[in-house]
Parts: structure tokens; sequence; C-alpha cells
């Protein structure tokens, strides 16, 4: 096993606010977000379909870390579980950590695994979906 | 939409209904400003072949969108979709799909109970054709019950 990566910078990050993202969900942000995804399933004028969580409220893998990163990414993937419906009308806020950091030889090299958490809530405080996503960095 | 899906009206092996999708490069440009992911691999060709790839590719996120819709269409409205995991097996390109292969596990709630679907996969790798489509076929193979 080559030398950790991990710093303890990083380590000072684990399981802290990384940032925090608010969205208003508007007649407009709905409407876009179906017609682009060609869903025209009439529901989703009032209510928020889970696939805007693995949409547009999550962040790929344009995530930026406060600390120097292997250079090269891929998305490893990611898990959602949603709890409440979201609403027309409801203020949703995504609050984003790094949960844990796992390292691995592999065909790549050197791999480090940040896996995030991202957890969502409404204006009421209740949780409303959970995210857990990792990004391979080499 | 579709009709109301039901705890007893899945069984192990039952097939989830195909919905068909044809990602243009029009729908990537949309998503992108629907989604503000703009990272130019998924509309600008010169940067994307710069970058390695055959062209440009549909988001990730397109693909998980459409592998969701495929559950809300089956589970119909009054069923909860409760947990999914992704992962991109390959890349799609808009028009000219190559092979593409993406899992998703996930569980779901029909009305009365829940119903884990072990594996839905995703692949392309049929369909060249100018006006392709993205086939979405989903199958339940194995222990796809438990109770709340």
């Amino acid at each position: 096993m080559a030398e950790s990566v991990v710093t303890e910078e990083m380590k000072g990050w684990l399981n802290k606010e990384l940032n925090r993202v608010e969205f208003d969900v508007e007649k407009v942000l709905l409407r876009r977000y179906t017609e682009a995804i060609e869903d025209p399933n009439p529901r989703w004028k009032k209510v928020v379909p889970p696939n805007m969580f693995t949409a547009i409220f999550a962040e790929g893998g344009l995530v930026q870390y406060p600390f120097r990163t292997p250079p090269k990414l891929l998305d490893g993937g990611g898990e959602w579980e949603f709890f409440a419906e979201a609403r027309l009308g409801d203020t949703l806020t995504g609050v984003r950590k790094i949960v844990e950091y796992k390292e691995k030889e592999g065909k790549l090299g050197h791999m480090l695994f940040v896996i995030r958490q991202t957890e969502w809530t409404n204006q009421r405080g209740e949780l409303v979906a959970r995210n857990k996503s990792t990004s391979i960095l080499y | 939409m579709s009709k109301q899906l039901y705890f007893e009206d899945v069984k192990e092996g039952t097939e989830i209904p195909t919905i068909i999708k044809n990602p243009t490069t029009m729908q990537l440009v949309k998503f992108a400003g629907a989604s503000e992911d703009f990272n130019p691999i998924h509309y600008d060709k010169d940067k994307a072949l710069a970058d390695g790839l055959p062209g440009v590719i549909a988001h990730g996120r397109l693909k998980n969108a459409f592998l969701i819709q495929v559950l809300t269409d089956w589970i119909g409205d009054e069923g909860w979709l409760k947990k999914i995991a992704i992962q991109h097996r390959g890349m799609d390109q808009p028009r000219f799909l190559a092979s593409s292969k993406e899992d998703a596990l996930s569980s779901l709630h029909t009305p009365r109970r829940s119903v884990s679907v072990s594996r839905i996969s995703f692949s392309s790798s049929t369909i060249r054709t100018f006006y392709p489509g993205i086939t979405l076929a989903g199958t339940i193979v194995s222990s796809p019950f438990h109770h709340e």
C-alpha cells in the first residue's frame, strides 16, 4: 500500500459542513426540469419528482473540496433515500459533508474514495432526502 | 398516467415496463440548463474530442433521471420510491448510443407493502439507428419482498 494521501487537514473536514445549498421549489423550476427530462407526468406540476434529487440537486463530479486532491476524478455512483414528499412552495436546504475516506490500489494506481453525504430538509426542518455519493480521485 | 401498482401485482421475475428515451443534443442542452451542469463535454464537441471522448456524452445525472422515471411510472402515483443506488458503467452519446450498462438498486413502497428491486439494468447496446432511443428495461431477479 502506497502512502496515504489523506492529510490531517482532510481528516479535519470529516462530518463538518462542506457547503449548503437552498432551493425554492417554484413552478418554473419544476417545469424546466420535467421538460428537460421529458417526463410528462402531471403529478410533477405540484410534487418534486425523486429524480430531481439525483439530477438538479446532485453536485455530480463538480464538487469543490477545500483542500488539494489528486487531479483526476471518476464518479463512483451514489445512493438516495427518500423520506417525505417535497412540494411546490417548499424551500429545500441541502447540507453536504464528507463522511468517509477510503484508499485502494487499483488499475489506476492509488485511488482515493471520498464519500459525501447530503441531507435535504424542508422549511419545517423535516428530513426529505439523503444522498451518499462517492468520488474516486486518482 | 399509468395504472396503480399494488404489492400483490409484483412477483419475482415481474418485468418492469420499458420506457424509450431519445436523448438528442438538444435534450442535453436543455438538461444542462435545467440542472446547471455546464461541463462542456455535454455540449461542446471539440472539447469532448480533445478530452479523448468519442463526442459529446449524455450527463450521468440525465440517465439517473431516466432510470428513476422507469420506476415512478411503474409504481404509480400512490407508490413511493424509498431508496435507489446508481452506478454508471459506461458512456452514452446522443444519437449514437454505443454500449452502456447501468445498474440501479432500489426499494419502493407500493400501497400496502415494500418491494425491493435488486437490479434494473439499462442497456443501450443494441440501439444504433439515426434516431436511437435508450431502452430501459427492468427485471426483478431475486428476493423481491421484504416486509415493513
